[in-house]
């Protein structure tokens, strides 16, 4: 694959629009970290509301946000901050039928779900609409991050061709998350951003770093794209937001 | 033969026993290809993962490993 130029992406800090969806984990520390980082707008999309068993990692919410939608506790949050930009709230789950026309208003997103269905599908959603996004995943002391450039680099699917068989893994709420772990990677999701957008060489882009916080280790792996990917190989096969590409997880 | 073998987060607990952190040596037969270490090690062909042999990606999982190989499985991670 022919090597690329991240300037194409880059994108004035005040006038950046990036999108972090998911509220939770990940999401929190991704935007406490870009509260401060000068973009121009913010977008946040969850469709949960704000539970008690979510604030030990959850750090943006708070005990009196309580039963409030994430997306207008984490408004709340940035305005406290100082966030001097516009924030986007979007209390809905992204799905086949919203997502590209979502993830199509911002310059770059941040992929905090917490469901394998909505990783995939934003993966696919951002890759079709040609917008670079920032991977992670967090489960226990472990995660995994990776940045993406639509069609230039690596995607999700060139590594995990599609999410694991429903069941065949823990969930958050089986196997509970460190908090201090969806903290470090939330806030890398949120350096990586932010690289994007200043057109940086240096991103995690056809890189995984998988993080352990039980022996606090950092390993990168090279990866690169798959020809035979089905969202950005030769022959895609995925080329629309279809709800049988996704299918429901054990949990939803 | 002798290989390491090294499995991450949630497949780390299909480790053998005596594993240090995610990573323990493995007597396999001459030539055991990456599925048969894979199987043997209980983990599901149809579950998605990220293969490396020698820190080198490995997409074939027909390989035929070698005494001495280094063999990293990662799954993919759906929390947030």
């Amino acid at each position: 694959m022919a090597a690329f130029d991240p300037k194409e992406f880059a994108v004035p800090r005040e006038r950046a629009r990036v999108l972090v969806a998911g509220a939770g984990g990940l999401g929190s520390p991704a935007l406490a970290a870009l509260a401060s980082s000068g973009v121009g707008v913010i977008g946040v999309a969850d469709s949960d509301v704000v539970d008690l068993s979510n604030l030990h990692r959850q750090v943006i919410h708070v005990t009196a946000g309580v039963g409030l939608p994430k997306t207008a506790s984490a408004e709340e949050f940035l305005k406290r901050s100082g966030f001097g930009g516009a924030v986007l709230t979007f209390q809905t789950r992204l799905d086949t039928g919203n997502i590209m026309e979502v993830v199509s208003e911002f310059d770059v997103v941040v992929d905090a779900c917490d469901t394998f269905r909505s990783k995939f599908m934003l993966n696919d959603a951002c890759v079709l609409a040609g917008r670079p996004f920032v991977h992670a995943g967090v489960l226990q002391f472990e995660g995994q991050i990776m940045t993406i450039y639509p069609e230039r680099t690596a995607c999700l699917r060139c590594l995990f061709e599609s999410p694991p068989p429903p069941g065949s893994v823990p969930t958050c709420q089986e196997a509970g998350v460190l908090g201090a772990a969806a903290g470090v990677l939330g806030a890398i999701q949120a350096a990586e951003a932010l690289k994007v957008l200043d057109g940086k060489k240096t991103t995690l882009s056809d890189r995984v770093v998988a993080f352990d916080a039980r022996h606090m280790s950092f390993r990168t792996v090279p990866v690169s794209r798959d020809p035979g990917c089905p969202v950005c190989g030769t022959k895609p096969r995925i080329d629309s937001m279809e709800d049988a590409n996704y299918p429901p997880e054990a949990c939803d | 033969m002798k290989i390491t073998v090294r499995l991450f987060a949630t497949l780390s607990r299909h480790l053998p026993p005596g594993a240090v952190r995610n990573c323990a040596g493995l007597d396999v037969r001459e030539g055991a290809t990456v599925a048969e270490v894979m199987n043997g090690l209980g983990l599901d062909d149809k579950f998605p993962r990220l293969a490396f042999v020698n820190n080198r990606r490995e997409k074939d999982a027909a390989r035929s490993l070698k005494d001495g190989d280094d063999l990293a499985v990662f799954p993919p991670i759906g929390g947030g």
